[in-house]
């Protein structure tokens, strides 16, 4: 594989319905040629049908598919020149795995030992090199997996979908596989849209996330981004625990400040919230640290006062679930040797600094 | 149906099957085969001589030539039918699988009598006689009629194949840039031909152990016609006839041997599968729409014209209970038609369940289905009569025998035709349950329509069935196939009403049989962690807010 001009991926207004349900509605997305997009989201939020749409495999209720200036709404996915692999890596059981590889090769006018060597590196990359007499019926799944996607990238498409393409593979095998395929994406400058349920796997690897909930993109954006300023709740929580407080936003002189249910007062720092009457402010259980008695008394951090309720053992770290004014917050702490462990009951005093207060508007 | 893996109790099951088979089958085979084997090396001589006899080479010829003719006509018209069924309208997947079914309930020798009274006369004789070399008009009859009549065995075996086929599978295939008609060539077709081997030999099958259609339609030179007819003027020391048998018995061993890795690899992977459909077109519709009623036509026409018969014999109603006659045993038909379909559903049970093991008990079910699938029924019939020489003349052992052969016969259709039938076990909830309470909540009510298609399956074959009974009852009173086929070997004359009042009987269960096997169950059944699932939320886990 070579790197050659990469390809954009346009979605303009996609609408989506199988079997009379809207899987899909109104996705607007532009992927940058080259660019590895996660689309990440709960289960049936639309991750799969996505992908099926952009490779042509379900029917478009609206909108419009292109690649770099060419429309493909209504292409047939045999014209469109992009490499899908589905979720349950379906290899062809009559084919061995040799064959299954070699299929993707077809049409190119490559002599035979051209095709033979393709397929024998193909396996080799993957570490399959000696079952390539074997039928897919005699591989474990993890192995049919990765015969799957050695037979995708071989079809040389400019753009690739990859629906969880190792679902299958235990989770130390799953990073070691995604860096691999990474690299070898970057180097080829294939553009390429990956599914994926595990945020981490996303905020690690992706250029861009998407992030899809029941149908719709709810936001799209760089990993640091979506964490820290998520526009919607549901892209809060999936990116890991999040404490979210409601509350309406007073301005007062030129300083928006957020006042919580609970009595709790934050000023704001984000220019865009002034627009908003009510809102809930967001942060994450390591945005709040513990104040200890040597501490200066304010500095810039809001101070907090509550009591232990609940505790967690999290390995480096230790979560707490601390009742502050009739709200249960998180508080993550990291593990230190050399300090005693706060026990339930305890009464202390949480910081904040409002910077990473983000406010979710409604 | 995922295959499972196996426990001591499915083993044993696997082992009853085959202890079944091999006492039903295995030891009347083995006798006859002794009893047909040459005493001395002039017998030898014999037999070698007549196997290069031309009448008997001629026989098989022309046998083996009007089934294959047969199955090619048929096909043309049940693939297309097939892909219609699988690819269109659910409607007309329905359709299609319910009238598919009917003809299972219906004689090829019915269909011949249709066959001869409309088209007997001088139209296929003068159509024939534009065709060059020694064709005859009953040729073509015999070779159309059979290719009208077992049609659906082909059609549903490839129905089967299809509904199975995954359509990620080609799916991966159009999104590696390959086109339709290669998706078709590489991976649809070759997927699909054991189905159709199955469908295709069955039907070859069924057509060279027929008797009926042959002497209705007036053709002498069939195969079973001609073991018959020698079985009843001379013995089975007979060489001509022992040859005969012995070449059908080898036939046998080679399709059992050669063939069943490819006869049923299916059956054990009958999860259903997601299939293509072909969106909605108004042109795809009125063609798949057109094909369907024809398809139903021709299988609906042997019922309609006995219906006529119905009509035409002016039958007195009031008197109708009273009227069956001494001249058919109905007793002891229907007692052997309930006979048959329980028997088929313990077997069919047992096929099944051992199917869908991993392991050699898999193996070994699928050998055992695959040998009686490739036994001739009518070759069964003549060991079970040769079994009485050695028991001795006990006086239902006839009936017995033809239950025996009719369940037998019919058990390599099980796997195809309701293996599909996919019945989920929550593994977790079945634990919990004891095996009677698991037994009535759960495995009956998800086998019921299995059941009830295997009971209805063997009982309307006992029914019909005429080949076997023709070997086997060879003392009056006949039972009902016997009876409706002497009634049309006469041409044109009325038929007895109270026999088709039977007909209209089968027809209504076939009808019923027919709908229950088109339904496809969910996978699981339906509990309390179903239902949670399908109205689970995506929830917030562990944030407190």
């Amino acid at each position: 594989m070579t790197a050659r001009d990469p390809a954009s991926l346009d979605l303009r207004h996609l609408d989506v319905t199988v079997e009379q349900q809207q899987r899909l509605h109104d996705i607007e997305l532009h992927v940058l040629p080259g660019e590895l997009i996660f689309i990440v989201g709960r289960q049936d939020s639309g991750k799969s049908s996505l992908l099926r749409a952009i490779a042509g495999l379900d029917p478009i209720a609206g909108g419009e598919i292109w690649i770099d200036e060419q429309e493909i709404t209504r292409m047939k996915p045999a014209k469109r020149k992009i490499a899908m692999l589905s979720q349950s890596a379906p290899l062809w059981p009559h084919l061995d795995v040799g064959r299954n590889i070699a299929f993707a090769l077809r049409g190119r006018g490559l002599r035979k030992a051209e095709v033979r060597s393709r397929t024998e590196r193909e396996l080799s990359t993957v570490g399959l090199a000696e079952f390539i007499k074997h039928l897919p019926a005699q591989l474990n799944a993890s192995q049919q997996q990765h015969v799957a996607l050695a037979r995708t990238l071989c079809a040389d498409s400019r753009v690739m979908l990859l629906d969880e393409p190792f679902s299958a593979q235990d989770p130390i095998l799953h990073e070691r596989l995604l860096q691999g395929l990474k690299r070898r994406l970057q180097h080829a400058s294939i553009t390429t849209l990956l599914t994926s349920e595990d945020p981490q796997e996303a905020l690690r690897f992706a250029d861009r996330i998407a992030v899809l909930h029941e149908g719709e993109l709810l936001q799209i954006g760089s990993p640091q981004e979506l964490y820290d300023k998520p526009a919607h709740r549901h892209v809060a929580e999936y990116f890991g625990n999040v404490n979210v407080i409601d509350g309406e936003i007073e301005i007062v002189g030129d300083q928006p400040l957020f006042h919580a249910d609970n009595g709790i007062v934050i000023p704001v720092f984000e220019q865009a919230v002034k627009r908003a009457r009510t809102g809930s402010a967001m942060f994450r259980p390591h945005d709040l640290r513990l104040v200890e008695s040597g501490d200066e008394p304010f500095g810039d951090r809001i101070r907090l006062i509550g009591r232990v309720e609940h505790n967690e053992f999290r390995g480096n770290s230790i979560r707490y679930g601390v009742a502050v004014s009739g709200d249960t917050l998180w508080v993550d702490l990291p593990r230190k040797h050399d300090t005693l462990e706060l026990e339930i009951g305890d009464s202390v005093v949480l910081g904040l600094d409002p910077a990473h207060v983000h406010i979710l508007e409604r | 149906m995922k295959r499972q893996q196996a426990t001591s109790s499915t083993r044993a099951l696997a082992l009853m099957l085959v202890v079944l088979v091999g006492l039903l089958v295995g030891l009347p085979v083995l006798l006859l085969l002794i009893t047909l084997s040459p005493g001395d090396s002039a017998a030898w001589v014999e037999r070698h001589r007549l196997l290069l006899d031309g009448g008997l080479q001629q026989s098989w010829l022309y046998t083996l030539t009007v089934a294959l003719a047969a199955c090619v006509i048929a096909s043309l018209v049940a693939i297309p039918a097939a892909f219609v069924a699988v690819r269109g309208d659910p409607l007309i997947r329905r359709t299609l699988i319910t009238f598919g079914i009917l003809p299972l309930a219906m004689p090829a020798f019915a269909t011949a009598g249709l066959a001869r009274d409309y088209f007997g006369g001088d139209g296929i004789t003068a159509w024939a006689a534009m065709l060059p070399g020694p064709i005859s008009p009953q040729d073509i009859m015999l070779t159309l009629v059979y290719a009208w009549h077992f049609l659906p065995l082909i059609l549903l075996s490839l129905i089967a194949g299809l509904s199975r086929i995954d359509r990620k599978l080609s799916e991966s295939a159009a999104n590696l840039g390959a086109s339709g008609f290669l998706i078709l060539r590489r991976i649809t077709l070759p997927l699909v031909t054991p189905s159709f081997i199955l469908g295709a030999g069955l039907m070859m099958l069924k057509i060279i152990e027929d008797v009926g259609t042959p002497l209705i339609l007036g053709v002498d030179h069939m195969l079973a016609p001609q073991i018959l007819l020698q079985l009843s003027e001379t013995s089975l020391a007979d060489h001509l006839l022992a040859n005969q048998l012995l070449l059908l018995l080898l036939m046998a061993v080679l399709i059992t041997v050669f063939a069943w890795p490819a006869l049923l690899p299916n059956g054990d992977n009958a999860e259903p599968a997601d299939t293509c459909r072909w969106p909605r077109h108004p042109l795809t519709f009125t063609l798949a729409f057109g094909l369907t009623v024809s398809v139903s036509a021709l299988v609906i026409a042997p019922y309609a014209w006995l219906l006529n018969k119905v009509r035409d014999a002016n039958i007195d109603w009031p008197t109708l209970a009273s009227s069956f006659g001494p001249e058919i045993s109905l007793n002891g038909t229907l007692i052997a038609a309930l006979g048959s379909g329980t028997m088929l559903a313990l077997l069919g049970g047992l096929a099944i369940t051992s199917m869908h093991q991993h392991g050699w008990q898999n193996r070994l079910a699928r050998f055992t289905v695959a040998a009686i699938f490739a036994l001739p029924g009518v070759m069964l019939a003549i060991a079970y009569q040769n079994l009485q020489t050695w028991i001795g003349d006990v006086a239902v052992f006839a009936w017995i025998a033809l239950v025996f052969t009719v369940a037998l016969k019919h058990l390599s259709l099980v796997p195809h035709l309701f293996a599909n039938r996919p019945v989920g076990k929550p593994a977790d909830l079945a634990y919990k349950l004891g095996w009677i309470a698991y037994t009535a909540r759960l495995w009956l009510p998800a086998h019921a329509a299995t059941i009830f298609g295997l009971l209805i399956l063997g009982f309307t074959a006992m029914l019909l069935e005429l080949s076997a009974a023709l070997v086997l009852i060879t003392q009056a009173p006949p039972p009902l196939a016997m009876a409706l086929f002497q009634e049309l070997q006469s041409p044109g004359g009325p038929i007895a009403g109270t026999t088709l009042t039977l007909w209209l009987v089968v027809a209504i269960l076939i009808g019923l049989g027919g709908t229950l096997a088109s339904l496809r169950p969910s996978a699981q059944p339906r509990t309390h962690q179903t239902k949670k699932r399908a109205t689970d939320k995506p929830a917030a886990a562990e944030n407190p807010s």
